[in-house]
């Protein structure tokens, strides 16, 4: 995309325009390993642990839990992995995306969660909601160029 | 024999390979209405949040294990009164795009203090509350990341900061 330099607001709300485009590429690289880590972090959990995962998925009533569960992890440890590193990194990110949106319809309707649960649950809805969102803003700007993206970029 | 000039102001230079790269136009199409969808939707869980806090000061502040006295935070009756209004107002200015560099910045300020005081999973033993505050403190860094990207790209056209842009 094109960053915003000259001038992103009123010229008071703009300060931060200079270091936000002189930045860019290290905080999108910062920005990917934040963002990919959950990914890479959760999926772990599942792959070290694929009967508990399975269970889960059973437990949500998802048919053939042993198959998708067996699907949805390492899908979500190439998420991770393809975010970090910057590869392909615009399907990556609407992958997260479709990936996010499917665990929190199955895993977080937090309004047919007991009473005790429900607030837990409700954050963790919105806390997805805000990590949809940084994946859409990854789609949105690209990896950056200390990416395998940026490597495999052309020259002109 | 052709010719390709290069245009430097290309508005969505490729992002990678001409294979990876697939989907560039799309993202340089829909920029500013998905920079609105993303800001709506980080803004939702501090409005939210923020919110609930606000309407229950003495919950947030002072009663039981969960509140910021209950946590053993220093100053938590001055600190909880600059936190809560920072993480509603925050939310409100990045949903509606008003100085939102400025604020993506305050609001990963604001993710990274939460978390430090709320989400010490290496502290729980209980294997439940483990795996819970596990998952939380990596969906924080997730939402701090999503927060960086909104620094390095900035409201787009659909924001109070695109209206303030235009006119001045």
């Amino acid at each position: 995309m094109s960053i915003e330099t000259s001038r992103s607001s009123h010229p008071s709300l703009s300060y931060a325009d200079s270091i936000a485009a002189a930045a860019t590429d290290a905080c999108l690289l910062v920005a990917r390993v934040l963002l990919g880590w959950l990914f890479l972090a959760s999926s772990w959990v599942k792959l070290t642990n694929m009967a508990g995962f399975a269970a889960y998925l059973t437990n949500l009533k998802v048919p053939n839990p042993e198959f998708w569960s067996s699907l949805a992890a390492p899908i979500e440890f190439l998420i991770g992995l393809t975010l970090i590193l910057g590869l392909a990194t615009r399907y990556a990110a609407l992958a997260a995306i479709v990936f996010v949106v499917i665990a929190t319809s199955l895993g977080h309707r937090y309004w047919e969660f007991p009473q005790a649960q429900q607030l837990n649950q409700f954050n963790h809805f919105l806390k997805n909601l805000a990590i949809i969102a940084g994946a859409l803003l990854v789609f949105i700007t690209g990896a950056g160029r200390y990416s395998l993206d940026g490597m495999l970029r052309r020259r002109p | 024999m052709s010719t390709q000039s290069v245009n430097t102001n290309d508005p969505s230079p490729p992002s990678s390979s001409s294979i990876l790269g697939g989907a560039d136009r799309l993202a340089a199409r829909w920029q500013d209405f998905l920079l609105l969808v993303g800001r709506v939707c980080i803004g939702w869980i501090f409005i939210t949040s923020g919110w609930r806090k606000l309407m229950d000061m003495d919950a947030f502040i002072y009663k039981g294990a969960g509140s910021l006295v209950g946590r053993g935070v220093p100053g938590a009756g001055f600190w909880g009164w600059i936190g809560a209004p920072v993480e509603f107002f925050g939310g409100l200015a990045i949903l509606f795009g008003f100085a939102t560099r400025y604020v993506a910045l305050l609001m990963i300020l604001f993710v990274i203090i939460a978390t430090a005081i709320s989400h010490r999973y290496w502290e729980h033993s209980d294997p439940a509350q483990f795996r819970a505050q596990h998952s939380h403190f990596y969906k924080n860094l997730c939402m701090m990341g999503g927060l960086v990207v909104l620094f390095v790209a900035g409201a787009g056209r659909f924001a109070i900061d695109g209206l303030l842009r235009r006119r001045i």
